[in-house]
């Protein structure tokens, strides 16, 4: 097992910027995630850590060390591809068995040893019965167990897993969440896994990047990164559906909101403090998420604005409801009990102990 | 416009393989109704007798009342969006639109005039001569709406159409899509195997499984009284938890007994049991409805935290019971240590009890009175 590091890595292709500048420390054993939307440069990052990719300018260190002329076999680093990419004329077995079988391995250990190895991954991951099946008959879940076990098999210094499940049936999603966050436990592997689902960063991650058109915007445990974001497009990225950002004019007790029909937003003493203290501008945004918002009725006292219900989707025990208020839309995140029906007036409450603020010009959190 | 209506139907293929299996069920004129199931559940085959690709083995299909089955497709005046979008890379928005209606001969000028007001219609003026593979997923999936509605079908039929987008693509074509076909007003077949697409943009829905309808109802129905154990644990993220219990009953009181857990059920179910009465049942409760707590009190189990899940405003806790776990959903930021023990309470409610031989949900009757 292996730390990773990247310094100041840089790569281009042709004019466009993938990687800008990145720099991240992935402590040993840890399971890092890379949070991106497609096109951000997640791929790229991690070719470049298996040194498929060579980048412009930055190191790569592995296990402390700077690997970055070193050749991929080398790094001994094992991805595991989002199509699986398993070999589909080869048995499982025989798939788990192709990298102990590459060149620079084939000698190092006997025949028997190999097996027992193919054997003992198998097992682990609970595909010991589909040994002599072929990929085409293996569901997308253990075809999944089975990429993962070709990348077990060699004792890697490290996993980069690109988008290992944002592809996967809905049902099979959830399961393979827990599943891989146990896997990795238990092997105690190093991993690095990109993908563009916030709930997949969240739920498996020790530390997350979030990464935007080639640069970092964020690094931190998943409850930093979703409870003190450090821009609003971490803010929106976090949370489903995203954060309602209104831009007001702050003006001491209060905001006003910034809207065709504004409205006065109580700002809570502690805030203030804080704003009064490191605001230059009092044009700032102010960050809801769509959970901190009650419903009440358009008279009541605590009704700070007053919308339309206009879509309503139900899921279950929590629906969310787009609310039209003059020409702008709030999302709002509530118990299905309480939900309105299309058309309705409505007012709404903020919860204020929940607010966030941005700088309205640098888009960074105050 | 026009009501779908499917009377015993059955899809048997070569070889005996019944993909469908007497399938019944009306989708009333104008209304949004999704087909929902796993892979293999019989939905794109009963999607594809409506359209009038595939023949129907058995039964009949009406539109409006009038019998289908020998109609060609053409003269069923359906319309389909796929998945991939099927927009022709090539052509403008304005040609792909224009092209069903070219292909049946229409004069330009009337072309135009309803390419137009599609175009209105959808948002999509601005870029009507853009070149179709330079648009945005949300553009190409309003562009493929165009196209299925310029010809005025009287069934909108989507086969998975936004099931294969990022997920944060994907709530928001969901909410557009829901909105448009309202705006629409068109009969819409649904076809989705994510239970979350369905639940939120249905008017109703018909849970499939292994070629046969479960059930048919409206998102909440069918997520709060499930007919059986299959739509129970299909519906709802995480999926429910389910566990064969013991039925204990002693001076009039009943209790629900596993190795892991014990608990008294309340006077509701006291009552279902004593004119119902049954000794082996297997609960089924929901991760939201697992209310959890670190003090011990009276009527709670002491389960073992396995696994934390952060999701952001909500927590995915995972409990030890006996040799499978359970999932309870918790809002907000709480954080128990692996290994923990903690006290849960089922908040009876909103459990349900399946029957061990059949997967039917014993009570189903009762809880639809209520």
């Amino acid at each position: 097992m292996a730390s990773l590091e990247l310094q100041n890595i840089t790569k281009t292709f042709g004019k466009k910027i993938a990687l800008d500048d990145v720099s991240f420390k992935c402590k040993e054993g840890e399971m890092f995630c890379l949070l991106g939307a497609s096109g951000a440069g997640k791929s790229t990052c991690i070719n470049v850590i298996s040194g498929v990719v060579q980048p412009d300018a930055g190191k790569v260190l592995l296990g402390g060390e700077d690997c970055s002329d070193a050749f991929p076999q080398a790094r001994n680093v094992a991805t595991a591809f989002e199509n699986y990419a398993l070999y589909p004329h080869m048995t499982v077995r025989e798939n788990l068995l192709f990298p102990l079988n590459s060149p620079i391995r084939k000698k190092r250990s006997s025949k028997a040893e190999k097996e027992a190895r193919v054997r003992e991954v198998a097992e682990m991951l609970g595909i010991q019965e589909l040994l002599e099946r072929h990929p085409q008959e293996l569901s997308g879940g253990q075809k999944q167990r089975v990429a993962l076990g070709r990348t077990l098999v060699r004792r890697p210094n490290m996993f980069l897993l690109d988008e290992p499940i944002s592809h996967l049936d809905a049902k099979l999603r959830h399961r393979m969440r827990s599943e891989l966050k146990r896997i990795q436990r238990e092997f105690g592997v190093t991993t690095l896994y990109s993908t563009p689902d916030q709930l997949e960063a969240l739920s498996m991650a020790d530390t997350v990047a979030v990464i935007r058109e080639g640069v970092v915007q964020q690094i931190g445990t998943p409850d930093e990164v979703y409870y003190k974001p450090r821009n609003i497009f971490v803010a929106q990225f976090l949370g489903d559906p995203p954060m309602n950002l209104l831009p007001v004019d702050y003006q001491g007790d209060f905001a006003v909101v910034d809207c065709q029909s504004p409205y006065k937003l109580p700002i809570p003493r502690k805030d203030q403090n804080l704003l009064n203290e490191k605001i230059g501008s009092c044009q700032i945004v102010i960050g809801v998420r769509p959970r901190d918002i009650r419903f009440v009725n358009p008279d009541d006292p605590s009704a700070l604005t007053k919308g339309t219900i206009k879509i309503v989707e139900t899921l279950g025990q929590t629906t969310i409801v787009n609310v039209q208020v003059v020409s702008e839309e709030i999302k709002v995140k509530t118990h299905t009990d309480s939900v309105p029906k299309v058309g309705t007036q409505i007012g709404m409450a903020y919860d204020l102990d929940n607010l966030y603020y941005f700088d309205r010009d640098t888009s960074l959190s105050i | 416009m026009a009501s779908v209506e499917l009377r015993n139907v059955w899809k048997i293929y070569k070889g005996d393989v019944e993909a469908v299996k007497d399938v019944s069920w009306k989708c009333e004129d104008r209304e949004f109704f999704s087909i929902l199931g796993p892979s293999g559940c019989g939905k794109s085959s009963s999607l594809r007798m409506i359209a009038g690709l595939e023949e129907i083995s058995k039964g009949q299909i009406f539109f409006n009342g009038k019998v289908m089955n020998k109609m060609r497709p053409r003269e069923r005046n359906v319309a389909m969006v796929f998945e991939n979008w099927a927009l022709y890379p090539n052509l403008s928005v304005y040609e792909n639109i224009a092209f069903p209606l070219r292909a049946r001969n229409m004069s330009k000028d009337a072309i135009d005039k309803k390419v137009k007001s599609a175009a209105k219609f959808l948002d999509l003026e601005p870029i009507l001569n853009k070149n179709a593979r330079h648009l945005s997923g949300g553009e190409m999936q309003r562009v493929s709406i165009g196209r299925a509605i310029v010809r005025e079908p009287d069934v909108l039929i989507m086969d998975e159409p936004i099931s294969h987008l990022d997920a944060s693509l994907r709530a928001r074509m969901r909410e557009e899509l829901k909105a448009q076909v309202s705006r629409l007003g068109v009969t819409t077949l649904y076809i989705t195997h994510d239970q979350v697409e369905s639940m939120a943009m249905a008017d109703r829905i018909a849970v499939m499984n292994l070629g046969e309808t479960q059930q048919i109802g409206t998102p909440l129905d069918i997520y709060h009284h499930p007919f059986n154990e299959f739509v129970a644990g299909f519906i709802g993220e995480p999926p429910a938890n389910f566990v064969d219990c013991d039925v204990l009953q002693e001076d009039g009181k009943y209790s629900i007994a596993c190795p892991a857990f014990h608990f008294e059920l309340n006077e509701v179910w006291t009552k279902r049991f004593t004119t119902n009465s049954q000794q082996r049942i297997r609960l089924g409760v929901r991760p939201e409805d697992i209310c959890i707590s670190f003090i011990e009190s009276a009527n709670c189990c002491g389960l073992e935290v396995d696994f934390v899940e952060i999701q952001g405003d909500r927590t995915i806790i995972t409990l030890k019971v006996e040799d499978r776990l359970f999932l309870s959903e918790v809002l907000g930021d709480v954080r128990p240590e692996v290994g923990q023990t903690i006290y849960v309470k089922f908040n009876q409610e909103h459990i349900h009890f399946f029957s061990l031989e059949d997967g039917r949900n014993v009570f189903f009757d009762e809880e639809m009175e209520n």
